[in-house]
Order: structure tokens, then sequence, then C-alpha cells
């Protein structure tokens, strides 16, 4: 595509918005470029008044240019054609009109974008019914003309039995018209619902499909514009037949038919959007090939599959002419099985199916959704290379054999995962790494501990049973399987976790120190993920072995019982956590001394604890007490530092010091905005601990709302 | 005429000095007919500067067809640009003693019926090419030379799309270009 200058970008984009939204994508877009910002706003200004400003008057003879030697022969209609522009329109449509002395309208059976179709009724030499496409009056003459020809050409190249034949054409009264086969079908997915076929029958219709579109190619033709109303189910001696129709703006690879194809006026975007593969929905859609149509018959037997094209028509209805391209062209769709089991309507459309609605799921897990999603690659590389390559992978499902596509491979997917969950993504790998810092901790502290004889040998038994169980957490994990199979990754990490724990119950390391330490490191990965009630059972097993093992002020032991306070708190087990906080605060106060950090984290765990007891008189002083110590120790800007100072604004608020509580917490608001951020979710905790907007519950939730405590 | 078709030949092989030796003579050619037709119309009428360009063509030319015809319609373009904007400025300053009159914002849509609208839709266009070069050319091949925009795509060497979206992007920027000049 030709690059865009700066202003064309800014101002196709901004175009593209609901007015409402264009001031700020200005705002974005233009920063620091007011002369662009005001060109663009100049030119948005003037939409709704161009009209036809420069354009040339239709009337007159603008089109004479067709008059000009042509570049390509399009001699057929020459320059008689150029007349039919200024024909009126509908001028010889209607019934009863005779095209060409031998064929009689009957009725209008369709009407395309450049024409429309009537049943006729041909006299001479034989009679019989057909179809004649009309150009339709008023267009463009040498754009239609040119597409029109094309077709004509292209159909004339093509003789299969599953696509509808050209039977003739010409020029009737300087308007083009052509003559096809009249197919008396039905599109292919009202075909399949109607007769409720199940998933099987749908294939085996489908695979024709993909070699009329096969012969097509092998003639240099590429449809372009595959989908349900092209695609036709005719009953011949009553079985059913495809007859694939309108190759209206097929194009034929190299050839001279190529220029005629691509010009659609502004946009120049030719095609159906539900069925427009990525390459096609640009705006400079001049590098299709069949692969493009490998595409459309991916989302013709998604639709097929699941019922509906994997980006359907009332998602698109919503969106702007560029979203609709940058989401055919960006957004990866949903497997057809995924579809089909998040769809409402899913018992209709499996009763349609003659399947069952957990059976149909099932069905198209897999296998099927592979080969579906192998044809909707957003890299055409990626797809099938031919129609019968595609048809090939159908009938291996068919017959039961291996299919070519398979899940994309470990690298491709975790890429494309990681684009899709990036946040997820973060969370899993700071997991990864506390367990990994774990058997580094662990080995470390053996081989620090450890001083027999046999302690290189220990710690490389040790090491590998270590990795062993890291292995069984992390093995087959797979990130693909997240939105599909097995739930939330979240809830994978948290059962791989619970799996881990028992095998470290059977004491596979040899060490109770480094059980202890991997105890400690699942139970708070699993009251990171919010599992608290298995946090409790490791962080109390660890506790109990670091104490016994290291002493009750050791700084892990320590740790452990912070944590275990937490795990409590968050199961409403509210005399244990304060309790465990109490415990904790005493010892670190006395083994670290009142102002480290560690401790000032601990008073206000248990400051929190004390609010929730209905005491936020005894636990504002032990706040006030944390936020000038925190603040010597690390400063006013610190995260910690305004996570106090923002609490405490919302206790002070709920004790009666209500203008003490608005002073801080817009100080603290000001000051998080100003260190971290306007969009930090400390900046948005601060914003919501407002006294005024947050009213008090006496139970501050833990994981949100107006309490915030320091993260695991 | 034999030079031009030689000429159009060369630079349709990438001689750059063909391209701009073919300006004049195809200039001269377009003023003559111009000056004929100007002569035989009522004042006031505007001239067909696509029907000029195509004669002007085929006088050339003849009816045969090759690849430097694209060269033939640069050039025209830019010969009847002149042609008709010196046209229209000798008319002005004929009728209001050098005063220039601005098109009234209502009339901005008949822009090019006008002697004042040309003058000032060929200032507008100077600009607009300081700043989006190719995209004034097109303007010249669409408006002064009457080609279809995929005409005007093949003389540029873009694809009819972009040359659509440029289309649209000019005729937007011209068009809020002459109302704030009001």
């Amino acid at each position: 595509m030709t690059e865009m200058t700066p202003a064309e970008a800014v101002f196709f984009a901004a175009a593209a918005l609901p007015p409402a939204e264009r001031p700020a994508y200005l705002a974005r877009a233009c920063a620091g470029r007011d002369d662009l910002r005001q060109v663009v706003e100049r030119m948005l200004a003037a939409q709704p008044e161009v009209g036809d400003f420069l354009e040339p008057p239709p009337s007159t003879p603008a089109d004479a240019t067709a008059d000009l030697p042509a570049p390509d022969a399009t001699a057929t209609f020459g320059t008689a054609a150029a007349e039919a522009t200024v024909d009126r329109p509908g001028r010889g449509e209607e019934s009863g009109a005779v095209i060409a002395g031998k064929y009689t309208l009957v009725e209008p059976i369709g009407e395309g974008g450049m024409g429309s179709v009537w049943r006729a009724k041909q006299t001479e030499p034989v009679k019989r019914f057909v179809a004649v496409k009309l150009i339709k009056a008023g267009m463009d003459s040498k754009q239609v003309l040119a597409r029109f020809e094309a077709e004509r050409q292209a159909l004339a190249l093509m003789d299969h039995p599953n696509i509808a034949k050209v039977l003739d054409g010409g020029l009737h009264e300087y308007r083009p018209y052509f003559v096809m086969e009249l197919v008396k079908g039905v599109p292919i997915t009202e075909y399949c619902d109607v007769r409720k076929l199940t998933p099987r029958q749908r294939l085996e219709l489908f695979v024709p499909v993909c070699q009329a579109i096969q012969h097509a190619h092998q003639k240099g033709v590429i449809h372009r514009d595959i989908k349900p109303s092209n695609v036709l189910i005719a009953l011949y001696d009553d079985k059913p037949v495809v007859k694939v129709i309108d190759f209206g703006v097929a194009k034929a690879t190299g050839g001279a038919l190529t220029e005629h194809t691509i010009d659609t006026g502004f946009g120049g975007v030719v095609g159906t959007p539900q069925y427009m593969s990525p390459e096609q929905a640009t705006f400079n859609n001049l590098d299709i090939d069949t692969r493009s149509d490998v595409y459309a018959l991916g989302v013709l037997l998604y639709e097929l599959l699941a019922g509906s094209p994997p980006f359907s028509s009332a998602d698109l209805k919503k969106k702007g002419l560029l979203e609709i391209l940058r989401v055919v062209r960006e957004e990866e769709p949903p497997r057809p099985s995924t579809k089909l089991s998040t769809a409402d309507a899913l018992p209709s459309l499996s009763a349609n199916r003659g399947t069952e609605p957990k059976k149909l799921t099932g069905l198209l897990r897999n296998e099927l959704d592979w080969i579906v999603m192998k044809a909707l690659e957003k890299d055409r590389t990626r797809r099938y290379e031919t129609a019968n390559g595609f048809a090939a992978d159908v009938q291996r499902y068919l017959s039961g054999e291996a299919v070519q596509a398979h899940p994309p491979s470990r690298g491709y997917r975790l890429k494309k995962f990681v684009r899709r969950n990036k946040g997820q993504v973060v969370a899993a790998s700071l997991v990864f790494f506390v367990l990994l810092l774990g058997v580094v901790g662990t080995t470390y502290g053996l081989w620090r501990s450890d001083r027999a004889a046999r302690r290189e040998e220990a710690r490389a038994a040790q090491l590998e049973r270590s990795n062993g169980l890291l292995k069984s957490v992390f093995k087959t994990l797979d990130p693909h399987d997240a939105d599909a199979v097995a739930g939330p990754l979240r809830v994978q990490f948290a059962r791989r976790f619970r799996e881990a724990a028992v095998e470290l119950d059977g004491d596979p390391l040899g060490d109770p120190l480094a059980v202890g330490r991997m105890q400690y490191l699942l139970g708070v990965s699993l009251l990171g993920l919010g599992y608290s009630e298995d946090a409790v059972q490791l962080l109390a097993k660890a506790r109990d072995t670091f104490e016994r093992e290291l002493g009750a002020d050791n700084e892990e032991a320590m740790h452990a019982v912070a944590y275990l306070g937490d795990a409590h708190a968050d199961l409403a087990h509210d005399a244990e956590a304060e309790r465990l906080h109490a415990d904790v605060l005493a010892r670190r106060t006395r083994v670290l001394g009142p102002e480290h950090p560690d401790t000032l984290v601990s008073q206000c765990d248990y400051a929190a604890e004390l609010i929730r007891a209905h005491r936020p008189k005894d636990a504002v002083p032990l706040m006030e007490v944390a936020l000038t110590r925190h603040t010597a120790a690390k400063g006013r800007d610190h995260t910690f530092t305004l996570l106090i100072a923002s609490n405490l604004a919302h206790t002070l608020g709920a004790v009666g010091r209500r203008e003490e509580g608005l002073k801080l917490s817009a100080e603290t608001l000001a000051r998080s905005r100003a260190a971290l951020g306007p969009a930090h979710p400390r900046t948005i905790n601060a914003a919501s601990s407002t006294p005024r907007y947050c009213t008090w519950t006496t139970r501050p939730r833990r994981r949100s709302g107006c309490w915030k405590r320091r993260s695991p | 005429m034999p030079d031009v078709t030689r000429l159009l030949a060369a630079a349709a092989a990438g001689n750059r000095q063909a391209a701009a030796d073919l300006l004049p003579l195809v200039y001269d050619e377009l003023r003559k007919l111009a000056a004929a037709r100007m002569a035989a119309e009522s004042p006031g009428h505007t001239l067909d500067a696509t029907a000029l360009v195509h004669e002007a063509y085929l006088r050339l030319i003849g009816d045969q067809q090759f690849d430097g015809r694209n060269h033939f319609f640069a050039a025209a373009a830019e010969a009847m640009r002149r042609i008709l904007v010196d046209a229209a400025r000798r008319k002005t300053a004929v009728r209001h003693g050098g005063e220039r009159r601005r098109v009234p914002l209502d009339e901005i849509h008949r822009v090019a019926e006008s002697p004042d609208g040309l003058v000032d839709l060929d200032e507008a266009l100077t600009r607009f090419a300081a700043v989006e070069p190719q995209k004034a050319k097109l303007v010249e091949l669409r408006f002064f030379a009457g080609m279809s925009v995929a005409e005007a795509a093949a003389v540029l060497g873009v694809s009819a799309a972009t040359a659509a979206r440029w289309w649209e992007f000019a005729r937007l920027w011209l068009f809020a270009e002459l109302r704030d000049a009001k």
C-alpha cells in the first residue's frame, strides 16, 4: 500500500470514528502538531458540505475518455458502451422486456452491486429458462464494463459441473448483459439448516465447493466473493449439487483483466466484510491470490459448522469501515467450537445439525477446529496452499485419517498467546520466576547447611527432584488451552500447584527445609491466585517447618506467619488473622526493630485487622506512626508509603476526622499521579479512597474496593 | 507529428528529458485548439478541457496506442491548467480592472464555472502541491485533463484504490481551503 502522508493517515483514521470520539483522537494523534490538527479539523468540518465538489458532472461526457484508445483491449464494449452511463436508469428492465431478441425477462431474482439478475425465458434456439444479468444503469460505465468484461471472460474460461455456466453475453441498447445457466438453488447454509444436515453431511457437501473453486483457480480466476448466497445447492434427480455462482468480482491472475477489477471507487474494498480475507481488507487490495478464496472457504465452513461467520455481521455493523477492516486484518477469530459453545442459540444450532449440543461442540473441537483455523490464518502462507488441499484435509477427517492441519507450533502459539493475554502472561511468568527462585534458594540453602561428606551428591539429587517437581507444575501447561479447554490459566496453575503440594507431602526432596520452602512458595502463589484455603494449609506447614528448623524469630518463619495471617483474613477468619498479625508484628518489632519496613508492613496489616474488628480508633495511631516511619525510611513517593497514606485517609474519614482525611487523600492522590502516573493501580486506589466518595464499611473488602493491602 | 510520438516513446522508456520536452509541444497544440474553440464559442462559455485534451491527442498521435500515453496526459494536464488559468486571469483582469473578485461561498461548488473561481482553485492547488505534491498532480489529471480515477492512477503509478483515497482527500482539502479563504 502506498504510504500515507501524516495528514492523510490522521484524516482517514479520524473520519472513521464517530464525531464524538474525534477530538480525543486528534488530541492524541496530533500532539505537538497543531498545524496537522488544524488541517484535519478543517477537512472534517468541510466533509458534510463538500458534495460533488470538483467531481466531473455525470451528465457531461467526462467519461468520453472511454473514446480514447484504451491501454487494454476492451473492444467488446468499446465506444458505444460509453454512452451506457447516460442511459436512463432501469430502461429495458421490466417484466416482458426482450433482451437481444431472444431472452424475455420474467422476474427479478437478485440485485447485485453492479446489476440485476432476472429469470428469463429463452425462445431460440431452444426454449428454456435462463438467468440474465443486466448491468445497472447510471454507474460509472468504464469501471462496470471492465468488470463485466472480466466476469464474462472469466466465466467463459470455466467448465465445471459445480460452477454455473455462462451461455451468452453482449450489448442490449448499450447496456451489457449476459446469460447464465439458471440455478434453482438455495444458499448452502440455508439448505443445510433446513435439512438439518449433520456436521459430517455438511462437510461432504463442502468438498465439491472447494473443487469448484479449485477449477476456477486452475483457470486463473479468483472468485473473491465466496459467501453462502453465492454457493447454491440445487437438486438434480433429488441429489444435492453444489453450484458456485457470480464470479462478479472475479479477477484473472496475471491476465489483462487485473486492472479492471480493482477500482470500486473510494476505498476500493471489494467483497463482503464477513468473508473478506485479511489481505483483502486494505485500501489497496491488489495483492490478492487464490489463498484469499481459501480464506473465504474457511469462513464458509466455519459458518456451516458453527452457525455464523467468525465475525458476524451484527458485530461488524456496529463498526465503521476502517474498524471492520482492522478487525478482519488483526483480530484472531474464536475457534468454531468456542464460538458454538458460547452461542446463545446453541440448542437451535445443534437441532439444525441433528446433534446434541454437547456432542456438537465436542465434535468440532480439535481436528475440525484446526482445519477451519488453518484456512483462516491471517498469514496466508500458513493457510492451505490450494482449495484442493483444503478439501483433501476435510476428506481426511471424514475418512478418519490424521489431518494435515494441526494446532500451531508451541512457539507460534506462545507468541500469539502473549499478544492476546499480556497481563495473564506477566502474572504467570512471575509465578514461574518465584518458583525458580525457590529452587535456587533451596539448593543454595542446602549447600550451606549440608556439611556432610555426601554434600555434593545430596545436592545434585535434591536439585533434580526440585526440578522434577517444578516441571510437573509446568508440564503440558498449554497456554493455548487457556481459552478453550481447561478454563483460565489461573485455574490450571492452581490445579498444578495443588498437585505439587500433594507430591511434597511425600517429602520427595529429602530435606524438610527444602520441602518447607517449596510449600511456602506454592502457598504464596495460591494465595495470589485467590485459593486461600489451599494457601492456609501450605503456609501453616511451611511456618511449622521454619519455626522448628530455624526458630520462631527467623525471617522466613515470620514471612510465613504474615502470609498465613493474610490467607486467614481472606477466609474471614478474623480472630485468627488478628492473632497472627499481632504475633508477627510483635516478633518483627523485637527482631528487626520498630522502624524496619517489614515491621511497618505488619503494623499496617494488624491495623487492618483492628478496623475489621470495628476498632478503627485503635487502628489510626498505628497507621499514623507507620506512615511517618515509612516516609522516613523510603520517602513520600514510595508505593507502600502512598498505600498507607490512602488507607489512613480513608480511615480518618471513618473516625470523624473527615477534614484531615480529605486533605491527606487529596495530597496522596496528587503524589500518586505525579510519581506513578494517572493509570497506576495505586493512583486509582488513592482516588477511590477519598472519604467523600467512599462510604465506610466496617468490613473492608480484601481485594477490591476502598481498602487495599500490600500485595503478597 | 512524429516528434511527439518519438518523445512519448522515449519518455516511456524512462528518458526524463523527453518527458520535459513534451510539455511545450503539447502546450502549443492545446493552446491553438483552445484559441480556436474560444473564438468560436459565445463569451462566458467554459472550455471543455477533457474534449480538448482528447482532441490534441488524436491530432498529435492519432488513434494508435502505446505505453507512452500516460506521459502525454501528464503533460496535457499541466498544459491545460496553464491555458485555462491564464485565460481566466485575462478575463478577470478585463472585467474587474485588475481587482479580482473572490468567489462567494455558495459558488465554491461551481468554482470551475467562473474565471474567478478557476483562479482561486489554481492558487489553492498550488498551495496544496506544496504539502501534497502527488495528490495535487492527481487533481490536475482529473480536473484539467478529465481523466478517471483509474486512468490518473495509472499515470501516477499508484493503485486505483490509492488514487481514489487521494482524490477524496484532495477534494476535501481544497474545498476547506477555498471555503476558509472567504
